[in-house]
C-alpha cells in the first residue's frame, strides 16, 4: 500500500499535460518496440533454427557422435539402426536423412539454398500430415513435398510445378507448412528413395534415426540397453534434448544471439534515457511543489514515491501500445522474411519487465535532482 | 517533544549565522535574541538582506543552526538529525511568497497533501480539506485546479494547506503580496484568528503595511540585527500611562515608544510586595493590569494603608531621581501586571530629554 499510495497523485500529474503524456507514451512505446523488436529476431533465429525437433514424432533419435547440432553432416552407419530395432522395448524405428542442396526457382531460374528431408513414407515419425496425404505420389520418382513457407525468392510453387533440385528434374506433388531459417530459404520433403536419387548418399550411412519405444515402456530404460548393447559409436537423444541444445547452438555458437542480445540491451538503453529525459522534465518542472513537500514535513521517500508511480505509470502507458505495434511489426517480418516471429506470454511478460525496470532506473536518477532541493531556497 | 517547562513557542537565543566559506563567508545574523510567546502575531519587517528570511528559514528548521540556539516549544532545533528536522516542521505550517501549489491536483487535492502527514482517516480527509476551503472563502472552487483560480485564490489555497493540520507556529513569507486589499485583510484576520482560539505563533515577513495592525509584536532587522521589538498592544498601553507620567509628559510618540520597548513585564500575585519601604530604588514601574497599595510604615511600626493605586498609575521614579531609598512599599492586592525600567533607562531617557535638573525640579515639585 505504501508502494502505490501516490499512483492517484502521479497519474494526475502525468494526466494534467495530455501532450507531454502522449509523446512519453510514444516514446516509451518506441524502445518497447525496439526491444521487441531484438528479441524477436533473437527467438526468431532460435525458432527458426529449432525449426525441425518440434515435429520429430518419436522417443529417441540415435546419430553420429559427432553431429553437435542437425545442420552439420555427419552421418552413422545404417547398421546400428538395425541393430537398434532388436533391442528389447524398441517398437519401431525409422531413417531420417538432411542435406543441403540446390533449388531452382522455376520462374527466374535463380537458385537457393534449401534442406533436402528425406523420410520414411511408411512411417516417417515426422509430424507432417502431407507426407501422409501424398504417400503414394512421393513414391514416384522426382517427386518432392514443398514447404509453402519458404522464402518467396524460390519461386511461386503449386503443386505440379517442375523445376530442378540439386542435379535431377523435380515435380512438387504437394505442399507443407514449415518455414524457412537463416540457414536454409526452404525446406522439401522426399522419400528416402529419392533422397538417395537426388544426394548420392549412399543407402549403408543415414543421418538421424527416429526410434519409437513400445507402449508403456520407460524411454530411459530403453535408452540405457540401446546404449548397452551398441558399441560407444552412437549418441541417444530424446527430442526434447536435441530441441535444446539447437537453441544453445544457435544462441552460444553463432553471432546472431550475441547481435541480438546486445541490440536489446541497446534498447533497454535508450528506454532509460527516454525515460530520463521524461522524469527529469517532470520534476524539474515540479522542483518548487516538491520542495514545499519537503518544507511541509513530507519526507523524501513521499517524493521519490511520487516519481516512482509516475515511471510506473509511464511504463503501463508506453508498454500497452509498444506490445500491439510489435505484434503488428511482427506480422510483417513474418511477412516478408518468413521468419517465425512468436509473441508468447513469457517474452510479452520479459519486455513488460524490462520495460518497468528501465523506467524504475529513469526514476532514481531523475529523483537526484529532487534529493538535492533545499526547501530553505523557497523562501 | 513540546515541553511544558517554557512559555514560549520560540526562544532564539544569540543566534549568529554565516553564508559561503572561507574568504567569502560573511555573518548575516548577530546575536539575534527574540521570545515569542503562543498566540502571539508577530510581523518581522526590515530591508531586504536584513537577514529576516534566514531568520525565519532558521526557525522553521529549514537549515542547520551554526551558533546559538532556538528552542521550539522547549525543544532546541541546534543538533537536530535531518530526520528529527523533519518531523519538528510538521508542527509548522509554511506559506511562501509563490503560491507552489501543484498545477495537476485541484485545490482540495493540494490541500489533502498536508492532510497525508496526519492520521486524519482517509474517509474523513475530503470532508477536512473543503472546510478548510470554505473557511477561506473557497467553498465553491473545491475543484478547481490552480489555473482556473485567481492569484488571490491560489494563495488562499496555499495558506489553507498550511492551515489545515493546525500549525502551532505558522510562517509566512509576503503572505498577502499577492492579494489585494480584501483577500488580504482576509487572510490576516484569518491569522489572527488562528492566533487567538488556538494559541497558534504566527510569524509574518512583510513589507505589506496594511497588515501591520494583527501583530502583536513588531520586530525591524537591520544588517542582521534585531533593531526594534516592540509588543505593539502593551506598547500603546505603556505609552498612554508614561504620557501621564511628568518627566517623560512632552515626550514624542516616537520616543516613548523607545522607552516603552526598554520597559520588561513582572507580575505579581496577590499579597506580595512590589517594592519595599526602605530598600534602594533600582526601577521605575508603571501598573498595566490589577490594584496595589502604598503603604507607609511610622515610626511605631504599625503600617497603615494609605493610597489605593491601580492600572495606568506608576511609582518609583521619586527614589531614581532622588538617588534615595524607598520611601514606601507597594504592596499587591490583586494579581498585578507591571512594566519596569531600570534605573540606568529611566535616567539615560530623562537626561535626554531635558535637562536634568530642570526634570527633577518639576518631578519633585509636583510630588511635594
Amino acid at each position: 500500500m505504501g508502494l502505490f499510495r501516490q499512483i492517484p497523485i502521479a497519474w494526475r500529474m502525468l494526466a494534467d499535460k495530455p501532450t507531454r503524456l502522449a509523446f512519453s507514451m510514444l516514446g516509451v512505446a518506441f524502445s518497447v518496440v525496439i526491444m521487441f523488436m531484438e528479441l524477436g529476431f533473437f527467438n526468431g533465429t532460435n525458432d527458426s533454427s529449432a525449426n525441425l525437433p518440434p515435429y520429430f514424432d518419436c522417443d529417441l533419435i540415435v546419430s553420429n557422435p559427432q553431429k553437435n547440432h542437425l545442420k552439420t553432416g555427419e552421418e552413422f552407419p545404417s547398421l546400428r539402426l538395425r541393430q537398434i530395432a532388436s533391442v528389447p522395448g524398441v517398437a519401431a524405428v525409422a531413417k531420417f536423412n538432411t542435406q543441403a542442396g540446390y533449388w531452382w526457382n522455376p520462374q527466374d531460374r535463380t537458385r537457393n539454398r534449401v534442406l533436402i528431408l528425406g523420410v520414411d513414407l511408411v512411417d516417417p515419425m515426422f509430424s507432417v500430415p502431407a507426407i501422409r496425404e501424398y504417400r503414394d505420389a512421393l513414391q514416384l520418382p522426382e517427386t518432392v513435398l514443398y514447404d509453402r513457407l519458404s522464402r518467396h525468392d524460390l519461386g511461386r510453387i503449386e503443386i505440379g510445378t517442375r523445376s530442378q533440385l540439386a542435379a535431377t528434374p523435380a515435380r512438387v506433388v504437394g505442399l507443407f507448412d514449415l518455414g524457412p531459417n537463416f540457414t536454409y530459404e526452404g525446406h522439401l520433403i522426399v522419400g528416402l528413395e529419392n533422397f538417395r536419387e537426388i544426394t548420392g548418399q549412399p543407402d549403408d550411412n543415414v543421418d538421424l534415426g527416429l526410434i519409437r519405444v513400445a507402449p508403456g515402456t520407460d524411454v530411459e530404460t530403453v535408452r540405457r540397453a540401446i546404449l548397452d548393447c551398441l558399441p560407444k559409436d552412437i549418441l541417444l537423444l530424446t527430442p526434447r534434448e536435441i530441441l535444446t541444445r539447437e537453441v544453445v547452438v544457435t544462441t552460444k555458437r553463432s553471432p546472431a544471439g550475441v547481435v541480438f542480445g546486445i541490440g536489446l540491451l541497446v534498447g533497454f538503453a535508450i528506454g532509460t534515457i527516454i525515460c530520463y529525459q521524461i522524469l527529469f522534465n517532470e520534476v524539474n518542472d515540479h522542483l518548487p511543489q516538491f520542495a514545499t513537500m519537503k518544507a511541509m514535513g513530507h519526507p523524501p521517500s513521499f517524493i521519490s514515491g511520487i516519481v516512482r508511480n509516475e515511471a510506473l505509470l509511464l511504463s503501463i502507458a508506453g508498454y500497452l501500445p509498444g506490445l500491439i505495434a510489435s505484434f503488428g511489426i511482427y506480422r510483417i517480418i513474418e511477412h516478408f522474411t518468413q521468419i517465425r516471429m512468436f509473441l508468447t506470454v513469457p517474452r510479452a511478460l520479459l519486455v513488460m519487465v524490462l520495460t518497468s525496470g528501465m523506467c524504475l532506473l529513469a526514476a532514481r536518477f531523475a529523483v537526484k535532482r529532487v534529493h538535492s532541493t533545499d526547501p530553505a531556497d523557497l523562501f | 517533544m513540546p515541553s511544558p517547562t517554557t512559555p514560549f513557542a520560540v526562544e532564539i537565543n544569540d543566534l549568529n549565522h554565516h553564508f559561503g566559506r572561507g574568504e567569502s563567508r560573511k555573518q548575516v545574523l548577530y546575536q539575534n535574541r527574540l521570545a515569542i510567546k503562543p498566540g502571539e502575531i508577530v510581523i518581522m519587517t526590515g530591508p531586504s538582506g536584513s537577514g529576516k528570511t534566514t531568520l525565519l528559514t532558521l526557525i522553521g528548521a529549514l537549515r542547520a543552526i551554526q551558533e546559538g540556539g532556538i528552542k521550539l516549544w522547549g525543544t532546541e532545533l541546534a543538533g537536530l538529525s535531518p530526520v528529527e528536522q523533519v518531523k519538528m516542521r510538521r508542527n509548522i505550517g509554511f506559506i511562501f511568497q509563490a503560491h507552489n501549489l501543484f498545477d495537476a491536483l485541484t485545490a482540495r487535492q493540494n490541500i489533502k497533501m498536508a492532510i497525508e502527514l496526519t492520521d486524519v482517516p482517509a474517509a474523513e480527509r475530503d470532508a477536512l480539506a473543503d472546510a478548510t476551503l470554505a473557511a477561506l472563502g473557497l467553498a465553491e472552487r473545491v475543484n478547481y485546479k490552480p489555473r482556473n483560480l485567481s492569484g488571490g485564490q491560489r494563495q488562499r489555497v496555499a495558506i489553507g494547506r498550511a492551515l489545515v493540520n493546525r500549525p502551532r507556529l505558522i510562517l509566512a513569507d509576503e503572505p498577502t503580496a499577492a492579494l489585494d486589499k480584501d483577500s488580504g485583510a482576509n487572510v490576516v484576520a484569518l491569522l489572527r484568528k488562528l492566533a487567538d482560539e488556538n494559541g497558534t505563533t504566527v510569524m509574518i515577513v512583510t513589507h505589506d503595511n496594511r497588515i501591520l495592525s494583527v501583530a502583536d509584536r513588531l520586530v525591524n532587522m537591520i544588517d542582521g540585527n534585531i533593531v526594534s521589538n516592540i509588543r505593539v498592544k502593551e506598547n500603546a498601553v505603556i505609552c498612554a500611562i508614561l504620557k501621564q507620567c511628568t518627566v517623560f509628559k512632552d515626550m514624542s510618540p516616537s520616543d516613548l515608544t523607545d522607552i516603552a520597548q526598554k520597559m520588561e513585564q513582572e507580575d505579581f500575585t496577590p499579597g506580595t510586595d512590589i517594592i519595599r519601604q526602605g530598600e534602594i530604588g533600582d526601577k521605575f514601574y508603571v501598573i498595566a493590569k490589577g490594584r496595589a497599595q502604598i503603604i507607609t510604615a511610622s515610626t511605631t511600626d504599625v503600617s497603615r494603608p494609605v493610597t489605593l493605586i491601580k492600572e495606568g498609575a506608576f511609582f518609583g521614579e521619586v527614589a531614581l531621581l532622588r538617588d534615595q531609598p524607598r520611601n514606601a512599599t507597594v504592596r499587591a492586592q490583586e494579581s498585578v501586571t507591571t512594566y519596569t525600567l531600570s534605573k540606568e533607562n529611566f535616567l539615560a531617557a530623562v537626561r535626554a530629554h531635558k535637562s536634568f535638573e530642570e526634570q527633577l525640579a518639576t518631578q519633585l515639585f509636583h510630588r511635594g
